[in-house]
């Protein structure tokens, strides 16, 4: 038979989940109920353990009780999940390249726009990275973690898909005009390109589990 | 099977679900899942992202008071309890969807279980 205080403690403690230590105590009681309820039903020892510590999600319920006993409002909860990470990966996708260009003026005339253009790609998931890490650390979840790696890619793009029309109607630029499909083209190209180096900054912060929690269960409303 | 619950639906009556309970004896986070479930035949469960929130916040509100004692089995439990101001609020509340229920049985022939 584990502690249950001590295994609570720690599996919250590897989520991120920073739960003060009443409140282990109490949930720790809890899945001890669980399982031995799952024992009565049949269960393997082993086999109700695992399955009691599969059914919580350590995130959305360190965030619950955080938000429940500090009365944190939502709207701050999802300026800290969302908002706060996109805009800084936004930011250092602005700032970072103007620094590096800045700090390596030499060396980048040497190698020429391919150079730039390969020094950028390679910060996408440093950038990524970012605004992931900010999300996670907020509190947030897999879909907030997401958004914010790609947050920048997704500004870039619309961007790109309003200076077109912009190019075309407002300042009846003659090389839009007559390049249209390539002007798209290389927007959504570079942007795409953007997002696949976001991505990869961003994944590795998206194989959490626990999405067990959330499953419905069929016939059954789960508060 | 029960027919499932839309979860907003039983969201918005876990105040009422959980200070009824308390209403007529003090019970522990696990039993007060456990006879929510059973008494509704399973139509309505908490997990536990769900349960200690709504239990902290509303003991937060002053509506629950928990302090830990041992239970049957000798084990430490934190039990909680109705306070005078939960109570205050449980009157309303019961009001509420009682009002809820025979507006919709009005609109729709949908009657209390």
């Amino acid at each position: 038979m584990p502690d249950w205080s001590e295994l609570v403690g720690k599996l919250s403690r590897q989520h991120g989940a920073r739960l003060p230590h009443e409140v282990v105590k109490e949930l720790a009681a809890h899945l001890e109920d669980s399982m031995e309820k799952m024992r009565l039903e049949g269960l393997a020892e082993a086999e109700a353990i695992t399955s009691v510590l599969d059914s919580v999600d350590w995130r959305r319920l360190d965030r619950a009780i955080r938000r429940s006993r500090d009365g944190w409002r939502s709207i701050n909860d999802r300026t800290m999940r969302l908002w706060i990470p996109a805009m800084s990966a936004l930011l250092a996708a602005t700032l970072l390249p103007m620094i590096f260009l800045r700090a390596g003026s030499a060396w980048f005339a040497a190698a020429g726009p391919a150079g730039v253009s390969l020094a950028w790609l390679a910060l996408q998931p440093l950038i990524g990275a970012l605004g992931a890490h900010l999300s996670r650390r907020g509190g947030g979840l897999r879909s907030d973690r997401l958004l914010a790696g790609l947050f920048p890619s997704m500004v870039m793009l619309a961007l790109g898909l309003l200076l077109v029309p912009v190019m075309l109607f407002m300042e009846k630029n003659a090389w839009a005009s007559a390049h249209l499909l390539r002007a798209l083209l290389s927007g959504v190209g570079w942007s795409a390109a953007a997002t696949a180096g976001l991505l990869a900054g961003t994944l590795p912060f998206l194989g959490i589990k626990g999405l067990e929690a959330r499953r419905a269960t069929p016939g059954a409303a789960r508060w | 099977m029960p027919k499932p619950v839309n979860s907003k639906i039983a969201r918005g009556s876990t105040e009422l679900a959980i200070l009824a309970l308390l209403d007529k004896q003090s019970l522990y986070g696990f039993e007060i899942a456990r006879r929510i479930e059973d008494q509704t035949a399973g139509a309505l469960r908490f997990t536990l992202a769900s349960l200690y929130p709504m239990l902290y916040e509303l003991e937060h509100r002053g509506w629950v008071k928990g302090q830990w004692a041992s239970n049957r089995a000798g084990r430490d439990r934190r039990y909680y309890t109705l306070t005078g101001k939960g109570r205050k609020r449980l009157a309303p509340l019961r009001r509420e969807w009682r009002f809820f229920f025979q507006a919709l049985n009005r609109l729709a022939g949908v009657t209390r279980a």
